[in-house]
C-alpha cells in the first residue's frame, strides 16, 4: 500500500500496482524498496483532494483494463465502453482539467496527460480569440491600439479569407 | 517523505487558470489543435503572442480551407516562415488536394517537406489526393537522418528517385504507384525498416527484397506489373494478408497462398 497525502492533508491509500501507473511514483517506490514503511508515504502538495480522487478513479479504471490488453484482445463493445467512460471522465470544467494536466505532468501519467490535453484543445478548437479568452479567463493586456491595429495587420496571414 | 510537487499557487474564482500551466504544457495543448486555431491564439495576450511558434507537431489539412489552394499555400508558407527557427518539428502531416492544372508545381510541397526534414522530423505524413503527383518533384534526392515513420498516400515514385532514410522504422504506402525498380530502390535506402504496409498500391518491379522487415502487410496491391519474378524475404516474423485480396501474378501466386494460410 502507498499513501498519498494531498495539500489539504487528506490521505489516500492506493495499491502499489495501481499507483505504479504514475512513472514518478513508480521510480520513487523503486528507489526506496526495502526501507521503512514511513517511506511509502508520498506528499502531493499543490494538489487539492479533488484531484487525487479523480486520478485514483482513473488509475483504477485503467488498472482493471490495461491499455496493452485493451488494444490486443478487447472486444469492440468494451473498447467503446472505455471510450465513453473516458469522455465522461474528462467532461469537467477547465479548472479541473488544468489541475489534472499539472498532476499528470508531475506524476508522469502519459495517458491521463494526453487525454486531458486533448479535452482542453477540443474546448479551444474552432473558437474566436474572444471566446477562448472568455472561457479560459486569459487577461488581455494588449493596449487598444495593439489589439485593433498592430496585431491584426502583423498577423493578417492567420485570418486572411477566414470567412470567405 | 518526498515532496513531488512544490509550487505554491493562489486559487481564486474567475482567475486565469490555463495560463498557470507552464509554457511547455501549453505548447503540448496547442500541438493538438489545427495549426490555424493554434496560430490564432496569438491575439489572446502577450504571453500567448509567440507560443504557437514553438509547436512541434504540425498537421496541415487543405480541406479545412475549403479547397482554396492559394489561401492554403500562403498559410502554410507563412506559418513555417514565422515559426521559431530553433524548435524541431516532430511530426509533419500534410493533406493536399493536387489540382489538375498544368501550371501547378509540386515544388511548393517539396519546400515544406524540406523544411520538416531540416527540422529533424520524426514522423512524416504526405497525403495527396485529387491528381497523382510525383513526390520528389524535380529534385530526385531525399535524405533525412531523423525520419522514423513515413506515410505516403497518393504518390508516384519514379526510378530515378533516390531516398536515403537510415533511421526509418515504419513505412506505409497507400495508393502509391511505383514505376520501374523504384520500390526496390526505396527499400534499399531504408536499412532499419521494420514495418512495411502496402495498400491499394501498384508496384512495377521484377523483384522485391524485404531485407530487415519484420512485419509486412499487403492489402489490395498489384505487384509486378512487369511480372514479378522474385520475392526475397529475410527475417520476416509477421505477415498479414487480408483475405484473398492480394492481386499478384505468376510466381507471386505461391506466396499469396502462403500469406493466406498464414504459414509463410
Amino acid at each position: 500500500m502507498i499513501t498519498l497525502i494531498s495539500s489539504d492533508k487528506r490521505k489516500f491509500h492506493v495499491l502499489e500496482e495501481v499507483a505504479n501507473q504514475s512513472l514518478t511514483i513508480r521510480d520513487v517506490i523503486e528507489d526506496r524498496r526495502g526501507r521503512r514503511r514511513a517511506d511509502r508515504i508520498i506528499l502531493v502538495t499543490n494538489i487539492n483532494s479533488k484531484i487525487p480522487e479523480k486520478v485514483i478513479v482513473y488509475w483504477l479504471r485503467h488498472f482493471l483494463m490495461p491499455e496493452e490488453i485493451a488494444h490486443a484482445s478487447m472486444s469492440h463493445k468494451k473498447a467503446e465502453k472505455l471510450k465513453k467512460w473516458e469522455a465522461k471522465f474528462f467532461d469537467t470544467d477547465i479548472d479541473t482539467l488544468n489541475d489534472l494536466i499539472l498532476a499528470a505532468d508531475s506524476l508522469d501519467i502519459p495517458s491521463l496527460f494526453d487525454g486531458a490535453c486533448e479535452k482542453v484543445s477540443d474546448i479551444l478548437k474552432n473558437r474566436s480569440a474572444e471566446e477562448v479568452g472568455e472561457i479560459s479567463k486569459i487577461e488581455n493586456e494588449f493596449t487598444h491600439e495593439e489589439e485593433e491595429e498592430e496585431i491584426p495587420s502583423e498577423n493578417a496571414w492567420v485570418w486572411r479569407n477566414e470567412f470567405a | 517523505m518526498e515532496v513531488i510537487i512544490n509550487k505554491k499557487k493562489t486559487r481564486s474564482e474567475n482567475s486565469d487558470r490555463i495560463s498557470n500551466l507552464p509554457d511547455s504544457l501549453l505548447i503540448d495543448i496547442l500541438a493538438l489543435l489545427d495549426p490555424r486555431d493554434a496560430a490564432q491564439t496569438c491575439i489572446l495576450s502577450k504571453r500567448w503572442y509567440n507560443l504557437w511558434a514553438f509547436v512541434p507537431s504540425l498537421s496541415f489539412d487543405m480541406e479545412k480551407f475549403k479547397g482554396k489552394a492559394d489561401n492554403f499555400n500562403n498559410f502554410v508558407s507563412s506559418f513555417l516562415r514565422l515559426r521559431d527557427k530553433a524548435s524541431d518539428v516532430h511530426k509533419f502531416a500534410l493533406r493536399y488536394a493536387v489540382p489538375l492544372d498544368t501550371k501547378f508545381s509540386d515544388l511548393v510541397i517539396w519546400a515544406w517537406i524540406m523544411y520538416a526534414s531540416e527540422h529533424k522530423v520524426k514522423n512524416l505524413v504526405v497525403h495527396l489526393f485529387g491528381w497523382p503527383c510525383h513526390f520528389l518533384s524535380n529534385k530526385s534526392r531525399f535524405h533525412c537522418d531523423t525520419l522514423e515513420n513515413l506515410h505516403l498516400c497518393g504518390i508516384v515514385l519514379m526510378e530515378a528517385d533516390d531516398l536515403c532514410l537510415p533511421k526509418l522504422k515504419t513505412l506505409s504506402l497507400i495508393d502509391v504507384t511505383a514505376h520501374g525498380e523504384s520500390i526496390q530502390k526505396l527499400l534499399s535506402g531504408c536499412p532499419a525498416l521494420i514495418t512495411l504496409i502496402m495498400c491499394y498500391s501498384t508496384m512495377y518491379t521484377s523483384s522485391i527484397s524485404f531485407g530487415s522487415i519484420k512485419s509486412l502487410t499487403i492489402e489490395c496491391c498489384t505487384l509486378g506489373g512487369s511480372l514479378i519474378s522474385r520475392l526475397l524475404v529475410l527475417n520476416l516474423e509477421f505477415v498479414e494478408g487480408k483475405g484473398a485480396r492480394v492481386i499478384t501474378f505468376n510466381n507471386m501466386f505461391r506466396v499469396t497462398k502462403a500469406i493466406n494460410r498464414g504459414a509463410w
